[in-house]
């Protein structure tokens, strides 16, 4: 049986997935897979890359985790 | 060139909800062939340096193409001659500051646009491309994210229900200096897939205000036909332009009517005529199967017939709309309105799309997955 629909819905914070810290440390991004296969901050499939705070991913460079 | 005239028109009315008031909408088949060929002309364009994967972009008598991978934006005058190449990734301030350019548009101020694939807008200006502002935009909305994504009876004005489309990405400007972003979505019920409600009630535009760098509003819908097969999320998308007096033109995949749309998406009228020789026989999808649902999207769908691209073209007061006939054929379509009137349906070279206007050329683009080749063509309009 095919898994059910987004059964892989991920636990996202704001859309999308730039999370704004407390501290000063910058915000967090949180990259998701798509249903088309890509890496992107917007996006409410699986994790495929996360920042540190402050850091400065760019999902796009994370599509093969998807 | 051989001219046939005829007019044929059929007003028909359907009943559409638009901002929540129910109203009654004409729905124009009209006919008036002006055009029925064009000839297309390759412009040649010097070998360069690139990915092959971008866009082309008309603006201003400059036509530029965008590198994707490589953040270069190439400048070519109205014979492809190359003028310039300006950006390339890196953090300089003549550079382009992300990985990859998920999106472009060049405002009306003459200044360029960039969409990263981490929500990250990049801005730079006119002929220098020198950075003006590098930002992440935001769209957080009022509820809590995982409630809104997990709710059942999603409420469809939140933010958190929706991605950026960015398989079809195309980034348009209105006359108020708002930026728009397709969208879907693809929570657990608040998608293609399983929801009626999705379609029936879904949004298809996000709005980006440019000053405050939010999304502040969820904007429009998609077409009745959508419910009429279900599903079809692998052809759920849609085309739009925004014309200089603020109208936005909708035109939906599988839907041979074109929607037309007021500032505040309140539903003005709603035209179309059906392209030539399409094979729409689309499959349906019953459950999400991740697999067939990439194979669906990827493999079968660039074999099949549907409404690819809308260009509405203020220079000369015309739309353009291609579409795609599918792999039994040699050539796609490319329609012409005038004043919702359907003027031409004319035959052009596979993937097409019009891009823009230098006089006296009309200038397109193929969307090819050539990856050894840039395609740029133009033609003339005549008889009108």
């Amino acid at each position: 049986m095919a898994m059910s629909l987004f059964s892989m819905l991920s636990t996202g914070f704001a859309n999308g997935q730039i999370i704004k810290e407390d501290d000063s440390s910058g915000d967090k991004i949180i990259c998701h897979c798509t249903m088309f296969g890509s890496c992107k901050a917007s996006g409410s499939g699986s994790n495929c890359a996360q920042s540190e705070a402050g850091g400065n991913i760019q999902c796009s460079n994370y599509d093969g985790n998807c | 060139m051989k001219k046939i005239i005829y007019v044929f028109i059929i007003f028909t009315v359907i009943s559409c909800t638009s901002n929540h008031k129910e109203k009654s909408t004409k729905v124009s088949y009209s006919k008036n062939i002006k055009i029925d060929s064009i000839y297309i002309e390759e412009v040649m364009l010097p070998n360069i340096s690139t990915s092959f994967s971008g866009t082309f972009e008309i603006f201003d008598n400059k036509i530029n193409f965008v590198d994707q991978r490589f953040g270069w934006v190439y400048e070519f005058n109205p014979n492809g001659k190359l003028v310039n190449r300006h950006l390339g990734q890196g953090a300089g301030p003549n550079e382009i500051n992300t990985a990859y350019l998920d999106g472009y548009v060049n405002l009306k101020s003459g200044n360029h646009l960039f969409l990263g694939s981490t929500f990250d807008v990049h801005v730079h200006s006119d002929s220098s491309f020198e950075r003006i502002k590098s930002y992440t935009f935001s769209w957080e909305g009022a509820q809590d994210v995982n409630k809104v994504r997990t709710s059942s009876s999603p409420d469809v004005n939140q933010f958190a229900l929706y991605t950026l489309d960015y398989q079809n990405l195309i980034i348009r400007e209105d006359q108020n200096g708002n930026v728009y972003l397709p969208i879907y979505g693809e929570t657990q019920y608040f998608n293609g897939i399983n929801s009626d409600f999705y379609y029936d009630k879904g949004h298809i535009l996000a709005r980006l205000n440019l000053k405050s760098g939010r999304i502040d509003k969820l904007l429009g819908k998609r077409s009745p036909q959508y419910l009429e097969q279900k599903y079809l999320p692998h052809h759920s998308f849609f085309s739009y332009d925004i014309d200089e007096n603020n109208y936005f033109y909708v035109s939906h995949e599988i839907d041979s009517l074109i929607f037309k749309y007021d500032q505040n998406f309140d539903l003005v009228s709603v035209f179309g005529s059906k392209g030539r020789n399409m094979a729409t026989d689309y499959i349906t999808m019953k459950q999400f199967d991740s697999k067939l649902f990439k194979d669906l999207y990827f493999n079968k769908r660039p074999q099949l017939g549907w409404y690819s691209y809308l260009e509405f073209v203020d220079d000369v007061g015309l739309l353009f709309r291609s579409y795609t006939k599918g792999k039994h054929s040699d050539y796609d379509g490319l329609q012409i309105f005038e004043d919702e009137t359907l003027i031409g349906d004319v035959q052009v070279p596979k993937s097409f799309r019009v891009k823009g206007y230098i006089e006296p050329y009309v200038y397109g683009e193929l969307k090819t997955n050539d990856d050894s080749k840039l395609n740029l063509y133009r033609f003339k309009l005549e008889n009108l």
